[in-house]
C-alpha cells in the first residue's frame, strides 16, 4: 500500500490568539466569553421571540376584549382574517431576516474579538 | 362522491414521477464536475426546499381548507403557527443544534447529557409522535383515493401503504433533498394554480364573502342528491323540503339540547359529536314523496336517496356543528367558541404548534444537510418564506367550500374540499386537468410526509431498538433488513390506526402529535442548548413527564370519544376536557418548570457541559476543534 | 365586557402594540452593540490586540515583510518619531510617524549602519548621536536608542529608535522593553520553527516509507505532458503543488468533512488518471445530503489507492473505480469498487501490512466493533470495500 496516503502526525498546537486558547482549554476566562456571546444570543432570540409572540398572542386578547374587532372590515374584506391570515407571514419572514443578520454579526464580532 | 378518471390519473402520475425520481438520484453517476460543484453541500435554497416539500403534509394541503370550512377563523391558528414553528426553530434551534452536529433528537439527548439510557427515553417518544404523526397522513391518503376513485377508504389507506412502504424499502422516496424540493414545487404548483382558476370564475374574495354575508347558513348551490345510510345522522339547521325516491325510515331526535351553536362538544374538537342516542328513542318518522322535514337531528334507519332543492339549507353531518355565517367568520366561532373556554383554548393550541414543529422526528434531520451553522439559520429562514408563501391558499379553499360545495358537510367529507372544489371550474375538461393537478398535489403531501415518517420510525425501530440494543453487532445487512422490517411494521400499525381515525379531523390528529412534541422534546432541545446547569435527571423526568402527560391527556379524550361516562363527566368539567383536548398550555410549563426545578435542586451538572455549549456556540470561523476522545 | 370600541380605536391597539414591538426590537438591539465591553475596554483591547499581532508577525520570522509591519505598530503607539530594524546584515525595514521630520532619514541608513551594527555588537543598550560623523543639516533627528535583540546569547536584530531631541529615561525603557518583546517573540519563532522540523521531519519519514512512487511516477506523468501538451501539464502541475500542499499542511484533525476528504481524493485521482489515460475510467455516485457527514481523516484516498493498484496496475491494464457515498438514514455508506483481480482467497486482506488494518483498526476504535471495513471480492471479479460512518456520534466533530 503506497502513497501520500500515511496517517497525518499529531497536529502542532494552535498558534492562536491566548483567548482563544482560553475559550478551547474551558479556562475561567473562557467561560467569561462563551458565556458573554451565548448570553447575546440568547437575548437577540428571546427579543425577537417575545415580539412576534406578542403580536400573535395579542390577537385572541383583542377579540376577547372588544367583540367588534371579529367584525370590522377592510376592503370589503374580514380585518382579523387578513391581520392573521396575510400579515403574519411578511412579519415572521422580517423578523427572520432581522435575526439572521444579526446573529451572523454577534457571531463575526465575536470571532474578531477573538481570531 | 364521483369518482373523477383524471384525479385517478394525476395520483398515479405522482406516485411514478416520484418513484421515478428518487430512483434516477440514486443511480446517478456523478461525473467528476458535478461531484467538485456539490462538493460544498447542499446549498441552503435547495435544502429549504426540501425542508418545506416533506414538511407540507396532508394536514396543510388538505386538512387546513377542510377545517376552515367546519370552523371558519379560529383555524386560521394552525397555518399561521405551522409557518412559526420554524421562526423559533430559526431563533433558538437551528444554529447550535447544526454545530453539535446531532442527527436525531435521541442523538442530541445521548450526546449532551452522555447517556445512552436516556437515548432510549427518547427514541420511545421519537415512535409515539411519530406514530400520532403517521394517522393523519394515512387518514388524507385514504380519504384523497377515496375522493379520487371511488374506492373505499379502507381500500385508498392499503393502496397508499403498500406504495410508499415499497418505495421507502427500496430507497426511492428517501429523503433525498432534489426530490423533496420538487415535491414542494408540485404542491405549492397545485395549490395555488386551481384557486387562481377558482377566483378567476367565481368573483374574488370580496365577491364571496359578501355572497357568504348574504347566507346565514349554508345553502346548497344546485339541487342535490343524497344517499342515506342506516345509522346516518343529519342535522337540520332549519325545516327542510326534500323528495324521497322511496320510503325510507328515520326517527326524528328532536333539536338538539341546548341552541345549535352549542353543537361542537366542548372540546372534543372533531370527535364524533356524542354517542348515537339509545335505540327507540325519539319519534319514528318515514319520509317518503315530497315532504318537509323539521329543524333538528334526524337519525336515518333506512336506506335511499333524497333530493334536496337548489337553495335549501344544508344538512349537516354529525362532525361539523352548524353555525351562522357570522359566526364562522368571526374569532371564537365554533373552534374555539364551542369549547367554552375560547381563550384558554386558542392560547393552547398555539402553543402546541408553534413549539411541537421543532420535536417532530423527521424535521430536524434535515438540518444535518447544512454544512455549518449560518447555512442552517440561512435554510430555516428560506423555510419560512416558502411556507408562508403556501399557507396563504388553504383557507380560500374553505371559504369557496362553504358557498359551492356545502354538501360536504352532509357526508363528514370537509377535509375533502380541496379536492372536490377544481372540478368545479368550467369547462369540464379544465375542471377535470385542474382535479388531476390538485390530486397530485395531496399525493405528494401525504407521500413525502409518510415516507419522511416511515424512515424516522424505521430508523427508531431497525437502527436504535434493533442495532443497538438488540443486536449490536449486527452487520450491514441485518441492519438493512431490520430497517425494512420496522418500515413495514410501522407502516402496519400507522394504516391500522388509520383505519380507527376516519371520524378525526386531519388537523386535529396533527395538532396532537405537535402537542405531545411541543411538551416533551421542545423544552429539552432549548433548555439543553441554551442552559449549561441542566442535569440529566431533570431532562429525563422532564421529557418523561411533558410526553407522558400529553399523551395521557390526548388518549383519554380519544377513549372519551367512545365512552358516554367518561364523555359526561367531562361535558361537566368544561375546562378539564379544554385541557384534554389541548393539553399544551399545560403541559409545556410542566415540563420545563420539571426540567429546571430539578436542575436547582440537585445541582449535578453533566461531565464537561462546557465543551459541549462551545461546540455548540463557538461561530465555526474560530476554527476550534473538538476531536474525538474515545473514553 | 368594555363597551364596544370604535374600529379606528381597535386598528390602533393592533398598530400600538405592533409598533411597541418593533420599538422593543429596536432598543434591545441597540444595546446590544456595547455589550461584548464597555468604550474605553474596547479601545484598549482594539490597542493591545493591534499590538499582539503585530508583533507576534514576528513569529513567522524576521523579514523585511514583518519587520515593516512591526514598526509601523510600533511608531504608531509608542509616540517615538521613528524606528528602525536592522539584521545582522543591515538595515531591515525603516518607519517614520506619519508627517514627522524624519521622513527622508531612510536614504541615510546606509551611512550608519556600521554604527549601528557595532553598538548592537556590544550586546547592551546604546545611546547614539545621528549623523555625529558627517553632519547632514537638512537631517533633524538628534539621536537614537541602539537595543540589541538577542536570543540565545547571539544578537540576531537589533531595534533602532530615533529621537529629535536626547531621550529620557522613559524613552530608554521603552526602546528596552520594546527590543525585549520582540527578542521574545523571535525566541518563540526559534522554538516552534525547531518544533515543526521535527514534525516535518517525522512526516517525511512516514511519507518516505510509502509514497516516493507516487511522486515520482506523477511527476514522469507530468513529464510527459510538457511536450505534447503542455497546457494540461500546467494544470496538472497546479494541482499536484495543491494536493501536497493539502497532504503535507497541518495535517493537524483526525476528522475532517466528506466533501473535504472527496476533494482529495478528486486530486489523487487526476493524477493516475493522467498517468493511466482512458485505461482507467473513474465514477462517481455520492449523494449530496451526506457531504456534511464528519469522517476521519484519509479513510478513502487509501481505499482508492488501493483499488488503482489491484483494479489497473495488476494484470490487464485497464479498469473502473466506482466511488459512492449513500445516505442511508442515521448512516453515510462509503464504498470504493474495482472490477480487478479481485483478492485470492487465501488472503486475509485486514492481516496483510499496509493502509487497509491501519483503517479497520481506526474505524473500530472510533465508532465501535460494527464499523470496520467490510471487504467483499472474487477472484477476477473484483474488490469491494465499504465503510459505515454514523452520521453521529457523541465527541466526533470535524474542525
Amino acid at each position: 500500500m503506497g502513497g501520500a496516503g500515511a496517517p497525518p502526525p499529531p497536529p502542532p498546537r494552535r498558534r492562536g490568539r491566548r483567548s482563544l486558547r482560553e475559550l478551547e482549554e474551558q479556562t475561567e476566562v473562557g467561560q467569561v466569553f462563551l458565556r458573554a456571546l451565548m448570553r447575546r444570543q440568547l437575548r437577540l432570540s428571546c427579543a425577537i421571540a417575545a415580539s412576534f409572540m406578542g403580536l400573535l398572542g395579542v390577537q385572541p386578547l383583542l377579540a376577547a376584549l372588544w367583540p367588534r374587532y371579529g367584525r370590522l372590515q377592510l376592503l370589503g374584506l374580514p380585518l382579523a382574517w387578513l391581520v392573521l391570515g396575510v400579515g403574519s407571514y411578511p412579519v415572521m419572514v422580517a423578523l427572520g431576516f432581522l435575526y439572521v443578520r444579526r446573529a451572523e454579526q454577534i457571531d463575526d464580532e465575536f470571532s474578531d474579538l477573538l481570531g | 362522491m364521483t369518482p373523477s378518471l383524471a384525479a385517478v390519473a394525476g395520483l398515479t402520475a405522482m406516485a411514478a414521477l416520484s418513484l421515478w425520481a428518487g430512483v434516477l438520484a440514486r443511480r446517478r453517476g456523478h461525473t467528476t464536475s458535478d461531484l467538485m460543484v456539490a462538493a460544498r453541500a447542499v446549498r441552503p435554497h435547495f435544502n429549504a426546499a426540501a425542508i418545506s416539500g416533506e414538511y407540507l403534509s396532508a394536514a396543510s394541503f388538505l386538512g387546513i381548507a377542510g377545517l376552515v370550512m367546519q370552523f371558519g377563523y379560529d383555524v386560521l391558528w394552525y397555518p399561521v403557527c405551522y409557518a412559526a414553528g420554524y421562526l423559533l426553530l430559526l431563533l433558538f434551534i437551528a444554529g447550535p443544534l447544526r454545530r453539535f452536529g446531532a442527527y436525531t433528537i435521541p442523538d442530541f439527548a445521548e450526546g449532551r447529557f452522555d447517556s445512552p439510557r436516556f437515548r432510549r427515553l427518547a427514541v420511545g417518544l421519537v415512535l409515539v409522535i411519530g406514530l400520532f404523526y403517521t394517522l393523519p397522513q394515512m387518514k388524507a391518503a385514504g380519504l384523497t383515493v377515496q375522493a379520487a376513485s371511488g374506492l373505499p377508504y379502507g381500500v385508498g389507506i392499503g393502496v397508499v401503504t403498500v406504495v410508499v412502504v415499497s418505495a421507502v424499502i427500496s430507497g426511492g422516496m428517501r429523503g433525498i433533498t432534489l426530490v423533496q424540493g420538487f415535491q414542494f414545487a408540485v404542491k405549492l404548483f397545485a395549490i395555488t394554480v386551481p384557486i387562481f382558476a377558482l377566483l378567476a370564475v367565481l368573483g374574488g374574495p370580496q365577491t364571496l364573502l359578501r355572497e357568504a354575508g348574504r347566507q346565514p347558513l349554508p345553502r346548497l348551490p344546485q339541487a342535490t342528491t343524497f344517499s342515506v345510510r342506516p345509522g346516518e345522522l343529519w342535522v337540520l339547521p332549519a325545516a327542510d323540503a326534500v323528495r324521497a325516491s322511496s320510503p325510507i325510515a328515520a326517527r326524528w331526535l328532536g333539536r338538539p339540547p341546548t341552541a345549535l351553536r352549542s353543537q361542537a362538544p366542548s372540546g372534543f374538537v372533531g370527535t364524533p359529536t356524542s354517542a348515537l342516542p339509545p335505540a327507540g328513542s325519539g319519534r319514528a318518522l318515514t319520509v317518503r314523496g315530497r315532504m318537509v322535514l323539521p329543524a333538528g337531528r334526524i337519525l336515518w334507519q333506512g336506506s335511499g336517496t333524497v333530493r334536496l332543492a337548489r337553495g335549501a339549507p344544508v344538512p349537516f353531518g354529525d362532525a361539523t356543528p352548524p353555525s351562522s355565517t357570522a359566526r364562522w367568520l368571526q374569532p371564537f366561532g365554533p373552534l374555539a367558541g364551542g369549547s367554552g373556554h375560547p381563550l384558554l383554548f386558542t392560547y393552547s393550541l398555539i402553543m402546541a404548534i408553534l413549539l411541537g414543529t421543532i420535536g417532530l422526528p423527521h424535521i430536524l434531520v434535515r438540518f444535518y444537510t447544512n454544512p455549518d451553522a449560518r447555512a442552517a439559520r440561512r435554510t430555516a429562514l428560506l423555510v419560512l418564506v416558502l411556507l408562508g408563501g403556501f399557507y396563504l391558499w388553504p383557507p380560500l379553499y374553505g371559504l369557496i367550500g362553504r358557498l359551492r360545495a356545502p354538501q360536504l358537510y352532509t357526508s363528514n367529507l370537509t377535509d375533502a374540499v380541496v379536492l372536490v372544489l377544481p372540478r368545479q371550474v368550467p369547462p369540464p375538461w379544465l375542471g377535470q386537468l385542474l382535479s388531476a393537478v390538485i390530486a397530485a398535489g395531496a399525493f405528494a403531501a401525504f407521500a413525502s410526509t409518510l415516507s419522511g415518517l416511515l424512515v424516522s420510525l424505521a430508523g427508531a425501530l431497525g437502527h436504535d431498538i434493533y442495532g443497538r440494543w438488540w443486536h449490536p453487532e449486527a452487520g450491514p445487512r441485518a441492519r438493512r433488513r431490520a430497517f425494512r422490517v420496522g418500515a413495514a411494521l410501522a407502516a402496519l400499525v400507522a394504516a391500522g390506526l388509520g383505519l380507527l381515525v376516519a371520524p378525526f379531523d386531519i388537523s386535529i390528529l396533527v395538532g396532537w402529535a405537535f402537542a405531545i412534541a411541543a411538551s416533551s422534546f421542545f423544552p429539552l432541545l432549548v433548555l439543553g442548548l441554551w442552559w449549561r446547569r441542566l442535569t440529566l435527571p431533570a431532562a429525563a423526568i422532564g421529557v418523561a413527564v411533558g410526553g407522558g402527560c400529553a399523551t395521557g391527556a390526548i388518549v383519554t379524550t380519544m377513549v372519551a370519544a367512545g365512552a358516554p361516562p367518561l364523555q359526561a363527566f367531562l361535558a361537566r368539567h368544561s375546562e378539564l376536557a379544554v385541557v384534554l383536548a389541548q393539553p399544551a398550555v399545560v403541559t409545556v410549563p410542566l415540563a420545563f418548570l420539571c426540567m429546571v426545578a430539578i436542575s436547582l435542586a440537585r445541582p449535578r451538572p453533566p461531565a464537561a457541559v462546557g465543551a459541549k455549549m462551545l461546540q455548540m456556540h463557538a461561530p465555526e470561523r474560530l476554527g476550534l476543534r473538538r476531536d474525538y476522545i474515545p473514553n | 365586557m368594555l363597551p364596544a370600541m370604535p374600529w379606528e380605536a381597535t386598528l390602533l391597539v393592533q398598530l400600538g402594540a405592533t409598533a411597541l414591538a418593533a420599538a422593543f426590537v429596536f432598543v434591545l438591539l441597540r444595546r446590544q452593540r456595547h455589550s461584548f465591553g464597555t468604550l474605553e475596554e474596547r479601545a484598549t483591547l482594539r490597542t493591545l490586540a493591534f499590538a499582539t499581532s503585530a508583533i507576534g508577525t514576528l513569529r513567522q520570522g524576521l523579514s523585511t515583510r514583518s519587520a515593516q509591519r512591526v514598526l509601523r505598530a510600533i511608531v504608531t503607539h509608542t509616540g517615538v518619531t521613528a524606528a528602525a530594524l536592522y539584521d545582522p546584515n543591515g538595515p531591515l525595514a525603516f518607519q517614520a510617524a506619519a508627517g514627522s521630520p524624519a521622513d527622508r532619514h531612510h536614504r541615510h541608513l546606509a551611512g550608519e549602519r556600521l554604527a549601528v551594527l557595532a553598538a548592537a555588537a556590544s550586546q547592551r543598550l546604546q545611546l547614539w548621536r545621528v549623523h555625529a560623523d558627517v553632519p547632514v543639516p537638512s537631517c533633524r533627528l538628534h539621536s537614537g536608542v541602539v537595543a540589541p535583540l538577542l536570543v540565545g546569547d547571539r544578537v540576531v536584530a537589533a531595534l533602532v529608535t530615533y529621537h529629535l531631541e536626547a531621550p529620557g529615561p522613559s524613552a530608554l525603557q521603552i526602546a528596552g522593553d520594546l527590543a525585549e518583546l520582540l527578542a521574545t517573540q523571535l525566541r518563540l519563532q526559534q522554538a516552534e520553527e525547531q518544533q515543526a522540523a521535527l514534525a516535518r521531519s517525522e512526516l517525511r519519514a512516514l511519507r518516505a516509507q510509502i509514497a516516493p512512487h507516487f511522486i515520482y511516477n506523477t511527476l514522469t506523468t507530468i513529464a510527459a505532458f510538457v511536450r505534447v501538451d503542455p497546457d494540461r501539464a500546467r494544470e496538472l502541475l497546479h494541482e499536484f503543488a495543491d494536493f501536497t500542499r493539502r497532504a503535507f499542511r497541518d495535517p493537524a484533525s483526525e476528522f475532517t468533512t466528506l466533501a473535504d476528504e472527496l476533494v482529495y481524493v478528486h486530486q489523487y485521482l487526476l493524477f493516475e488518471q493522467a498517468r493511466f489515460g482512458d485505461r482507467l475510467t473513474v465514477r462517481y455516485g455520492v449523494d449530496p445530503e451526506v457531504l456534511s457527514t464528519v469522517v476521519p481523516t484519509l479513510v478513502v484516498q487509501p481505499l482508492v489507492e488501493n483499488a488503482v493498484k489491484h483494479g489497473i496496475e495488476s494484470d490487464r491494464g485497464r479498469g473502473t473505480i466506482v466511488i459512492s457515498a449513500e445516505d442511508q438514514d442515521d448512516e453515510c455508506w462509503i464504498e470504493v469498487r474495482d472490477d480487478g483481480a479481485g483478492i485470492p482467497e487465501a488472503v486475509e486482506p485486514l492481516e496483510q501490512p499496509g493502509a487497509l488494518g491501519n483503517i479497520d483498526r481506526r474505524l473500530r476504535h472510533t465508532f465501535g466493533a460494527g464499523h470496520g471495513l467490510d471487504i467483499a471480492s472474487r477472484p477476477g471479479g473484483g474488490t469491494s470495500v465499504r465503510i459505515r460512518v454514523p452520521k453521529y456520534r457523541p465527541g466526533v466533530k470535524a474542525s
